[in-house]
């Protein structure tokens, strides 16, 4: 048989070519589409009529830098990055070493409460949430109410709207990455644990220089999957408070949202999109090297 | 002054302590001393090693260093410092942080913390690696970083536990050398777990044999080479193992008993203790108290397999026992001997190196 290197490659790009297809076709294909889309008017006329397309440059992007709304989307986005993010991180990493202790028992059945509202519909625990958090009969006013805090209308008020999206994307997401991170702290040698120990450390000085900084690459991933999952906030506005009030839950993708399939700007729409996807790039690099600069492989 | 005392130490693990693995252990190590512990795996001697060191809490009895009961004490307050199998080297650390981690933690100043660590780094020739991570180093290097952070910590006992079964067979040779240095050196209690019984007879100044949770014997290496207490010692200790051989008492009195072995010859030997007429016992002895005879010898067996190591040449034979079960014997040939392999020989052996065991596996043998 010939075994010529055309030959091998050939196979090669046989057997990935089933899966190299699919990602052009519904990946690479609808993204470069959407950038190129992104240059023009595309709009609800031009899914009549082709011929009332038309290019624009950077027409787009200038106004939507020009928007007001934007900018407060932006904002509003970044808020959600930078406070619900690290918070889920926290909250992640403080129930995978608490599940991670040996004194702690029930874990398995700790671990599944914890990781339940991951595989738990977005929608149906958003609807729950708004009930928790109604002004009258929430339950959560309720308790505050038994501790003399007067109700407070945690998605009429602009400024409690987004903590409270907050909080319930943390319950809904930090599940996932405990999974993650009791992995990781599974994987560190006991041996390092117990020479720590040796050494004088304190279960407070063990973690920070024995868990934390073996837990280097996964902090990494986390960071980065729920920084970019993060950017793409949108379900939980559009069920709980539809971007109000007084805008202070638009984001970004919720604007990309409305651009695109309230106001059929699928052009502006598209420019939202890959502004959003510059941001995110941008992110995700920045950590990258700030991980590089701490030794993080 | 930091002697170490056990007394009646147990540990069992478990939900229940259903598994006991330390099963009433007495010891008492003096200040200085270096003392191996030795046994097949699973026998304890990590789990006793882990009980001295804190890591573990004994189910009962008490641990004493320098006199003081620490058997609540964490592994700081002991005074101790311990060396891994796998090092434990912290991985994002160099070696100087690695090495310099427990005098940060005890808040020392600086200086002296740098002076500890060059003086040890130097001692231990790796004071031009101390900028490097673990992972750049090799096996032997990680080895003495791993050494030079217990002894930054100045500490008085020192606990090793099979600090060389990573490390390649040359390096281990080397660092074996080295051990038996350091431990002149240091001048303190030394603690070393192994499952190698030559780096025990290298450098042990006393070694514990456990075995099954139980000391089978304590002493220095050759009294326990020379006189095992008992039929596992025996065949513990020594390289290749001792020769055991089934046999009956066909007479005794209080000082004597006359054996038959493979009902073939009749040998006496005084005893220590009671054996009465028709007890199986076992003859143990080793291969270089062995000899082929020209004339009729005590055994006769079947040379099977000639085994030349260069420096020494064994000879592994295979003969029947009264019960005409299959048993091996080794000898230790002189290295000019050209044996034929599958040709029968006569063996004897030399009476006053001789160790008979009687049934419970005690050895009888008046020494």
């Amino acid at each position: 048989m010939n075994k010529s290197p055309f030959n091998t490659a050939l196979a090669g790009y046989l057997f990935v070519a089933p899966a190299m297809i699919a990602i052009v076709v519904f990946f690479f294909g609808p993204a470069l589409a959407a950038f190129i889309l992104s240059f023009t008017d595309f709009d609800i006329y031009a899914l009549a009529d082709i011929n009332n397309l038309r290019f624009v440059g950077l027409k787009n992007y200038s106004e939507l830098l020009a928007n007001p709304l934007f900018w407060t989307a932006l904002k509003n986005t970044l808020f959600f990055v930078f406070v619900g993010g690290p918070l889920s991180m926290a909250a992640s990493l403080s129930a995978a070493i608490l599940l991670t202790e040996n004194s702690v028992k029930l874990k398995a059945f700790i671990r599944t409460i914890f990781f339940a509202p991951v595989v738990t519909t977005l929608v149906a625990t958003a609807v729950v949430f708004k009930y928790l958090l109604h002004t009258k009969y929430g339950f959560i006013n309720f308790g505050l109410s038994k501790l003399g805090i007067n109700p407070i209308d945690w998605l009429g008020d602009p400024h409690w709207a987004m903590p409270a999206i907050i909080v319930f994307a943390v319950w809904k997401n930090f599940g996932y990455n405990m999974v993650i991170f009791i992995a990781a702290i599974g994987s560190i040698p006991n041996d390092l644990y117990e020479a720590a120990k040796i050494d004088g450390a304190s279960p407070w000085q063990r973690f920070l220089n024995v868990t934390l900084p073996a837990l280097g690459p996964s902090i990494l991933l986390v960071s980065i999957m729920t920084m970019t999952g993060y950017f793409q906030l949108f379900a939980e506005p559009y069920v709980m408070t539809q971007g109000g009030p007084a805008e202070q839950t638009v984001t970004v993708l919720y604007m990309m949202y409305e651009q695109g399939f309230k106001w059929w700007n699928l052009g502006s729409a598209s420019a939202v999109a890959f502004v959003l996807f510059a941001m995110m790039l941008v992110m995700t690099l920045i950590q990258g090297q700030i991980a590089k600069l701490q030794g993080v492989k | 002054m930091a002697g170490i005392e056990l007394k009646n130490i147990k540990k069992s693990f478990g939900d229940k302590n259903q598994v006991e693995v330390i099963k009433n252990i007495d010891l008492d190590i003096k200040d200085g001393e270096f003392v191996v512990f030795v046994g097949p795996s699973g026998c304890g001697k990590s789990t006793l090693l882990r009980l001295i060191a804190g890591l573990e809490t004994p189910t009962a009895g008490q641990v004493f260093i320098g006199g003081k009961d620490v058997t609540n004490h964490s592994p700081l307050e002991r005074g101790i410092a311990m060396v891994f199998q796998s090092y434990a080297l912290y991985p994002h650390m160099n070696v100087y942080d690695n090495m310099a981690f427990a005098l940060k933690l005890a808040s020392r100043p600086k200086e002296e913390i740098d002076v500890a660590v060059r003086a040890a780094a130097k001692t231990l020739n790796i004071d031009h690696l101390l900028n490097r991570k673990p992972k750049e180093l090799s096996g032997g290097q990680r080895q003495r970083v791993a050494i030079g952070r217990a002894i930054v910590r100045k500490p008085e006992v020192f606990l090793f536990d099979e600090p060389l079964s990573n490390l390649d067979a040359a390096l281990r040779v080397k660092m074996r050398y080295e051990f038996a240095r350091l431990g002149e050196t240091l001048g303190k209690t030394i603690i070393y777990v192994t499952h190698d019984q030559i780096e025990a007879m290298t450098l042990a100044d006393k070694i514990v044999v456990l075995n099954n949770g139980y000391i089978s014997q304590y002493g220095a290496p050759l009294e326990l080479y020379k006189r095992p207490e008992n039929i596992f010692v025996a065949g513990f200790i020594g390289s290749p193992k001792m020769n055991s051989i089934k046999a009956k008492v066909i007479n005794t009195n209080a000082k004597e008993a006359q054996i038959l072995i493979n009902n073939h010859s009749e040998i006496t030997i005084k005893i220590n203790s009671d054996l009465r007429i028709g007890d199986d016992v076992t003859v143990g002895i080793r291969p270089e108290h062995l000899f082929i005879s020209e004339n009729k010898g005590l055994l006769d067996a079947k040379l099977q397999f000639v085994e030349e190591l260069g420096h020494a040449k064994y000879a592994y034979f295979e003969t029947a026992d009264d019960k005409d079960s299959e048993v091996k014997i080794t000898l230790q040939l002189a290295p000019e001997f050209n044996a034929k392999i599958g040709k029968n020989h006569s063996l004897s052996f030399d009476l006053s190196h001789i160790h008979v065991f009687n049934k419970d596996g005690k050895n009888v043998t008046l020494f």
